[in-house]
């Protein structure tokens, strides 16, 4: 760090740490749960461990969170790089693509994942209250 | 060495169109020829195990561009930045409405993706004959090789152009009809009943379409882009690929008639390939013409990657199409046989 000049410094540190923590801590709780669920299968007790399956159930949405703050720290960690070393993000950028362009496919695909998570929450909503099959 | 790999990406996207081109058109006439959440099935099914693979090629030829023509990518990506992200979004879509289909058995929810499924497919053989066009015509390319087409401007053909112009939307209207009769005999070939037989009547029709189309479209072409034509003289051998395409028409509507349904798909693919590789041979060695000044437009040889970059790319390049080629051999055969018998 001391070999930069201080307005070169990176200004987005403070969401990187606390971006890379939640993922690392989400992936330490995925262990766990995983160790846990494994004891509790070998000893037969796992489809009857109601509060458990509780648990296993309620933590769908961590592997979301956590694969979004794994792409989260890549993408602000490797700044100001687009290639290590050799090319900046700000070179990067396409010249004949407008701002306004990139709003109109930014909108477009906020549409686009909004619609689809609606319909991700709707059709495992769905499994959910269905239950599993009968044995 | 650039040759070559002009050759590989144009082998790229006439496989992709052949193979897609069926899943795409089958997705075209899915509402109609299909009217029973049963007939819609069997419709689904004949595509079923092939669909995904076949969009492989699009990022197969994709990935070799990037490799072989950088500055054509980085150039050609920017430029027709608007009409590629609406590509992505239909081919999200279509993508979901066929694994969304069948979660839930209700009168609304199956009818609602049949119609995505139906209007994306239809909507991307349309970009997709549209941005054939738009090679073929050329973009209004700067003294730095790079440009931003807006969607449509005054639907002229020189100068400043738009995406959409006269002669791009009939490039994308024979797409359209192309893939239509292509999925349509595809579908006849891998069902049966009801379907099969709406299927063989949609393609008969298409055919004449087709016929008409591909000849208005070749006049103009030749009229628009004098590089075609002036190639095919430089290259007497290249008319192989047009007479292959006329053959194929041919070859079409005779197995048409005779109710040899592989036949006359596999015709199909010859007349697509055909086309195609005409194209890209009347554009060579251009691979974005110029739409304004000529000698603006982007060449092989000023877009390629440097000679030991084409060398190295050689390495991977051939063990990996000869993997996805011997997995496609592998996924035809095993389901090649299998037809659907279920009406």
């Amino acid at each position: 760090m001391n070999a930069f000049t201080r307005v070169q410094w990176p200004d987005n540190i403070s969401l990187l740490y606390y971006i890379y923590h939640i993922m690392v801590g989400l992936g330490t709780i995925f262990i766990a749960i995983m160790v846990v669920s494994t004891l509790l299968l070998w000893t037969g007790r796992l489809y009857r461990a109601r509060l458990w399956l509780w648990v296993t159930m309620l933590s769908l949405p961590f592997p979301y969170i956590a694969t979004t703050a794994g792409w989260i720290t890549a993408e602000v960690g490797r700044q100001p790089w687009l290639i290590y070393g050799l090319m900046r993000t700000d070179q990067g950028a396409s010249m004949n693509v407008s701002a306004g362009n990139a709003l109109f496919s930014l909108i477009g695909f906020l549409g686009m994942y909004a619609l689809l998570s609606v319909l991700f929450l709707f059709l495992v909503g769905r499994e959910i209250a269905h239950g599993p099959e009968a044995e | 060495m650039e040759t070559l790999w002009f050759c590989f990406v144009a082998a790229a996207l006439v496989a992709y169109v052949i193979l897609d081109g069926f899943d795409l058109g089958a997705g075209i006439i899915h509402l109609g020829v299909a009217r029973t959440d049963e007939e819609r099935t069997q419709v689904l099914a004949a595509i079923g195990p092939y669909w995904d693979g076949n969009e492989v090629w699009l990022l197969a030829a994709g990935g070799t561009l990037f490799m072989a023509f950088p500055s054509l990518y980085s150039s050609a990506f920017s430029g027709f930045y608007l009409p590629l992200m609406m590509v992505l979004w239909l081919l999200m879509l279509r993508g979901i409405a066929i694994e969304f289909r069948g979660h839930i058995d209700s009168p609304v929810w199956k009818p609602l993706w049949d119609v995505v499924f139906s209007g994306a497919s239809a909507l991307l053989a349309i970009f997709f004959g549209a941005a054939l066009g738009n090679v073929v015509r050329g973009v209004s390319l700067n003294a730095s090789g790079e440009f931003f087409l807006p969607l449509w401007t005054n639907f002229g053909v020189k100068g400043e152009v738009g995406i959409l112009d006269w002669y791009t939307i009939m490039v994308g209207v024979l797409a359209y009809v192309t893939l239509t009769q292509h999925g349509a005999l595809w579908v006849a070939w891998k069902t049966q009943g009801e379907v099969q037989r709406r299927s063989r009547h949609v393609a008969r029709v298409a055919w004449w379409i087709v016929v008409a189309l591909t000849i208005l479209t070749t006049v103009m072409t030749l009229k628009i882009q004098p590089q075609v034509g002036a190639n095919l003289g430089l290259h007497p051998w290249g008319s192989i690929f047009p007479i292959v395409s006329v053959v194929s028409l041919v070859g079409t509507w005779i197995c048409l008639r005779r109710t040899q349904d592989l036949r006359a798909f596999l015709c199909s693919c010859g007349f697509i390939a055909g086309m195609l590789a005409s194209a890209a041979l009347g554009l060579y060695p251009y691979v974005l013409p110029s739409s304004g000044d000529p000698s603006l437009g982007l060449t092989i040889a000023r877009t390629a990657a440097g000679p030991h970059g084409l060398r190295m790319g050689l390495m991977w390049w051939i063990p990996g199409v000869l993997l996805a080629a011997g997995y496609f051999v592998f996924l035809y055969r095993h389901f090649g046989q299998e037809r659907d018998t279920s009406s």
